[in-house]
């Protein structure tokens, strides 16, 4: 395979006989195969009434195989931290933030998306998941918790996402 | 005869595909790895939280309850053409009462559905899961979660996520996808040591990989509200439009455009939903605008708006790249219930 993948869908690819032709044809396939097993794009967000301070709650989600890290995308307004903690990693990601407003219209995008493989809790950073060949459940807890001084946090919108793999498979 | 579906994506080295090799050589295990693309590359359609309870305040109350088989959530689901039959449907609950079971049923607008049993005395966000067959005739469908309680106690429903199940075999059968693209399996005997390779089975396996990723079915939200909760959330009272979601998605490539679907409803008078998208308000473009539906009665079969209802349309989006869909109601009490909405390539 070719890492990272790539693959740009849309043109047609010309196929042509002959030995070094097949040999083009078939790294090509390779390559866009491997694209679709590895990467991700959409998935549903979760909204709802927005989390407030005090509150832990758990979700449960589908990973898809040759998968090593998912990010998160958190839509919040006020001051304070969330933090979440996945079953497939030790330590957790902390979002510390300190976004104006109280109301759905001026909230802020605050995106954890580096995978960043450091021991201890903290960072704000996605999240490593055991990677493995199969799409697998993971459970995430989320906390809010309020800063001092500040406007009371919401969580407004959750966005976990997995991301694309950047190494190769083994 | 067989059509190959290994356990495991194969990583090929690239000296496999080397000129010079025999034919059999890596031709195989590329056929086997688009296969298990197609049975496996898969993404949640429904992702839902019960955290909608404004009605109890913010977040206090994090589940719905049950009732007497009563309609606590519903999601409009697009069936898209491809290999999908089955959902698989996974929930967290908890059951209050120690001695006896209690029921979540997931059904289809057809009333067909599955039940899921939730064991006496399940802890808080224990997990079970169930599969419902796919109405494949439809294009869009409304699956609707029923709970019912135990007979001395509460079954609470905290998390709920659907997407396809994943396929154990591949079928012998071909599908083509609205844009023209078809899906033809490949037989190992097609790519065995004694096969010529031909240039039709190569350009196959092109149109396969535009196959799988264009049926990969990709929402970026997936909701319901809480129907025990439903009179205070997502509400708008306003002569002018409130934003009730904000939502943050990630297009992939060729993904120009949002379908969406949605259950809403007003008690009485007028009132509207407008959907809009980054893209759209760069552009000038300030939304797309629907009229809710008058009054509400389960299972909110009359509460459906869809993308492609006359005088309506799908969103745009800029593919490959970060995108924000924004839900603004108007109106007296407009009240918003479920909303789905997923990418196309259109």
């Amino acid at each position: 395979m070719i890492t990272p993948p790539y693959y740009e869908p849309g043109p047609s690819q010309v196929v042509y006989n002959g030995d070094v032709a097949m040999s083009r044809d078939a790294r090509a396939v390779d390559r866009a195969t491997t694209w679709l097993a590895v990467n991700r794009f959409a998935r549903p967000a979760l909204v709802g009434a927005p989390i407030v301070s005090g509150q832990t709650y758990s979700l449960q989600t589908l990973v898809p195989g040759y998968c090593t890290h998912v990010g998160f995308a958190l839509l919040v307004t006020g001051r304070g931290t969330v933090t979440i903690l996945g079953s497939d990693h030790a330590n957790d990601t902390v979002a510390t933030f300190d976004a104006a407003g109280s109301t759905l219209d001026a909230a802020t995008w605050v995106w954890l998306d580096e995978p960043k493989t450091a021991s201890g809790d903290g960072y704000e950073r996605a999240l490593s998941v055991t990677d493995q060949s199969t799409p697998h459940e993971v459970t995430l807890t989320v906390d809010v918790v309020d800063g001092s001084g500040g406007t009371a946090v919401k969580l407004w919108s959750l966005l976990v996402y997995p991301l694309p793999r950047t190494a190769a498979l083994a | 005869m067989s059509r190959p579906l290994p356990a495991d994506f194969t990583p090929l080295r690239p000296e496999v595909f080397g000129p010079g090799r025999f034919i059999a050589q890596g031709e195989y295990e590329l056929a086997a790895n688009l296969h298990w693309c197609l049975a496996n590359v898969r993404t949640p359609i429904i992702s839902t939280g019960m955290w909608n309870d404004a009605g109890a305040g913010p977040g206090v109350q994090a589940y719905a309850y049950g009732g007497t088989a009563a309609v606590r959530a519903a999601w409009v689901v697009p069936v898209t053409h491809g290999p999908w039959t089955a959902w698989d449907i996974r929930i967290l609950a908890s059951n209050t009462d120690g001695a006896h079971t209690a029921t979540a049923r997931f059904e289809r607008s057809d009333g067909t559905g599955v039940d899921i049993t939730v064991t006496a005395g399940a802890t808080a966000w224990t997990s079970f899961a169930g599969t419902l067959a796919q109405d494949v005739t439809l294009v869009t469908d409304v699956l609707r979660m029923k709970l019912t309680n135990p007979s001395a106690g509460e079954l609470r429903v905290h998390w709920v996520e659907i997407r396809p199940a994943a396929l154990s075999s591949i079928p012998a059968s071909t599908f083509t996808l609205e844009s023209g693209v078809k899906w033809r399996p490949i037989d190992a005997a097609e790519v065995d040591v004694q096969s010529p390779l031909t240039v039709a089975l190569r350009r196959r396996e092109f149109e396969n990989i535009e196959s799988v990723r264009q049926s990969r079915i990709e929402t970026v939200i997936g909701w319901s509200d809480v129907a025990n909760f439903r009179a205070p959330a997502f509400v708008a009272t306003s002569g002018s439009y409130v934003t009730v979601l904000r939502v943050p998605f990630r297009a992939g490539p060729l993904r120009a455009k949002l379908r969406w679907g949605l259950l809403a409803y007003t008690p009485s008078g007028t009132a509207s939903v407008r959907l809009s998208t980054g893209t759209m308000r760069a552009a000038g473009n300030t939304g797309v605008v629907a009229t809710l539906p008058v009054g509400w009665t389960a299972p909110f079969t009359g509460n459906v708006v869809l993308y492609s209802d006359g005088g309506i349309s799908a969103l745009d989006v800029t593919p490959d790249a970060r995108g924000e869909l924004f839900v603004e109601l108007t109106g007296t009490t407009a009240t918003l219930m479920a909303l789905t909405a997923w990418l196309v390539d259109e």
